[in-house]
């Protein structure tokens, strides 16, 4: 996948030349200051947003919209309140045309992978955040997207529940018959060396790629949180990021 | 005197035997029957026309554009006041009343469809713009549930100022028409009021506006609790 010389924002450029490659099943990480144009650059990938400059491609076509191909993970689950859970995780394969019984029979095996038996029939407004989290996640898997991207998918999680969801996670993306490659953006670098295989470091204003380190950690990782070498990972991470954000917690309070 | 205090300051009693004299004539269902028969037609047509219209205004920049100043300018104008041009297009009859009321009921059905599709959450549309939803789709699944509730609201209201025209309508068509032919529960009203002065028979018909208005919303509570199962 490569993404290059996007340039977007209506006042300020939110985001420079970005130029990247993800190997397929991979797990990749975005992390950086906040305002550094992350989100954005998701929301390009998932055909939201348009650039205002270049064109992004995803194995080599150039991406013109929103498509199934990708899947996106939004920040608050952007679940259909009026539909049950099954419909909900149902919904992409009714928009591409799969009938009532394939759509069903799809959506309970991945009621099943993300364990919410028995819960098919509730409303998201009667889930829990790890669960409305979960429901998210099987709708975008049973759509069988080539990858997924993710928006800072559980910040809106308390920490407890935010460590089980990524376990949670990293085992129903494990579980899969073939890994899903996957694009996560995350304000934790900590979530990010968790979870990925990589780390893309961007700078803010513009966004910018300014490294790209490989993981060090073998998985599982349930230990690798108390490795030694684990904080000086994030310590790493956070060495590169640190001044722009300060920069921009000062910007903010101007 | 020629009227007795009894029919000016009708008794509670009095009204009340009015019920029953006015039910066993027949003369009270036939009006409600009338009446209702009108609201359920001109309803139909106002709600049909007015959810379509907000769909395209709310959808559509060229519709908002040529539609939604259109809208706006008829809007301060009454129900009533068209009463003199339905009585010439459409006689003083069925046609006019159902006219009047489509008329009342289309703006409060109108705005508050609008305003619900207005409301819509952005994020939700991008979620099912990415779960690879067409625009038809969009529209049905997603845009026409995350209004209902607002269509809803506009349809009670719309059903309430419905009944107030109706009243309306049928109290002047009846004077024009000099009693008799065209019915409901307005001119009834007014042939009451015209003809015998039974003052309780008017408060028999104000009364029975009332309480069929008060069944008309309970219905649409229920069909709301029906539909929206998802709030609260």
């Amino acid at each position: 996948m490569e993404y290059k010389n996007a340039r977007t924002g209506e006042k300020v450029r939110a985001l420079g030349p970005v130029n990247f490659d993800i190997g397929e099943g991979q797990f990749v990480s975005l992390v950086g200051p906040s305002g550094c144009g992350k989100s954005t650059l998701l929301a390009i990938l998932a055909g939201l947003i348009t650039p205002t400059e270049g064109s992004v491609l995803l194995d080599g076509l150039e991406i013109k919209g929103p498509g199934p191909d990708r899947g996106v993970c939004f920040q608050d689950y952007a679940l259909f309140p009026w539909m049950s859970v099954l419909q909900n995780i149902s919904f992409g394969l009714k928009a591409r045309g799969f009938s009532l019984k394939e759509r069903e029979d799809r959506a309970k095996e991945f009621i099943d992978r993300v364990q919410l038996n028995g819960f098919e029939s509730r409303y998201p407004h009667e889930l829990s955040g790890g669960m409305r989290q979960r429901c998210a996640l099987a709708r975008v898997l049973a759509n069988d997207p080539e990858i997924l991207l993710m928006d800072e998918p559980m910040a809106a999680l308390d920490a407890q529940t935010r460590q089980i969801m990524q376990d949670d996670l990293l085992r129903i993306w494990s579980e899969g018959s073939t890994r899903k490659t996957i694009l996560y953006v995350t304000h934790s670098i900590d979530e990010a060396v968790y979870l990925s295989d990589r780390i893309l470091v961007m700078s803010s204003r513009p966004g910018l790629i300014k490294a790209d380190i490989n993981n060090l950690f073998e998985r599982p990782r349930h230990e690798t949180r108390s490795h030694p070498d684990y904080a000086e990972q994030i310590e790493q991470i956070w060495g590169l990021i640190k001044n722009d954000a300060l920069q921009a917690m000062t910007n903010q309070e101007k | 005197m020629a009227v007795s205090t009894g029919t000016i300051f009708p008794t509670p009693t009095g009204v009340l035997n009015g019920f029953g004299e006015l039910i066993l004539s027949g003369e009270l269902p036939k009006s409600i029957l009338e009446s209702v028969g009108r609201i359920c037609g001109g309803f139909s047509i106002a709600f049909t026309l007015a959810v379509c219209s907000a769909l395209l205004v709310g959808l559509w920049h060229p519709a908002e554009y040529l539609l939604d100043p259109l809208i706006e300018t008829f809007r301060p104008i009454a129900p009533i006041a068209w009463i003199p041009l339905a009585i010439l297009w459409f006689g003083t009859g069925t046609y006019a009343a159902i006219f009047i009321v489509s008329y009342a009921v289309f703006f409060p059905v109108f705005l508050n469809t609008l305003s619900g599709i207005r409301a819509v959450d952005k994020g939700l549309v991008n979620a099912a713009r990415t779960l690879g939803a067409s625009p038809l789709l969009i529209i049905k699944d997603v845009i026409i549930p995350s209004a209902l509730p607002s269509i809803i609201l506009g349809a009670r209201l719309g059903m309430g100022v419905g009944w107030a025209a109706i009243i309306a309508a049928e109290m002047t068509v009846g004077s024009k028409s000099g009693g008799g032919a065209s019915g409901g529960i307005g001119q009834m009203m007014f042939i009451f009021l015209t003809y015998s002065l039974e003052l309780r028979y008017i408060i028999v018909g104000m009364i029975t506006v009332g309480v069929i208005a008060l069944l008309i919303d309970i219905l649409f509570r229920r069909i709301e609790k029906m539909l929206l199962p998802w709030t609260d």
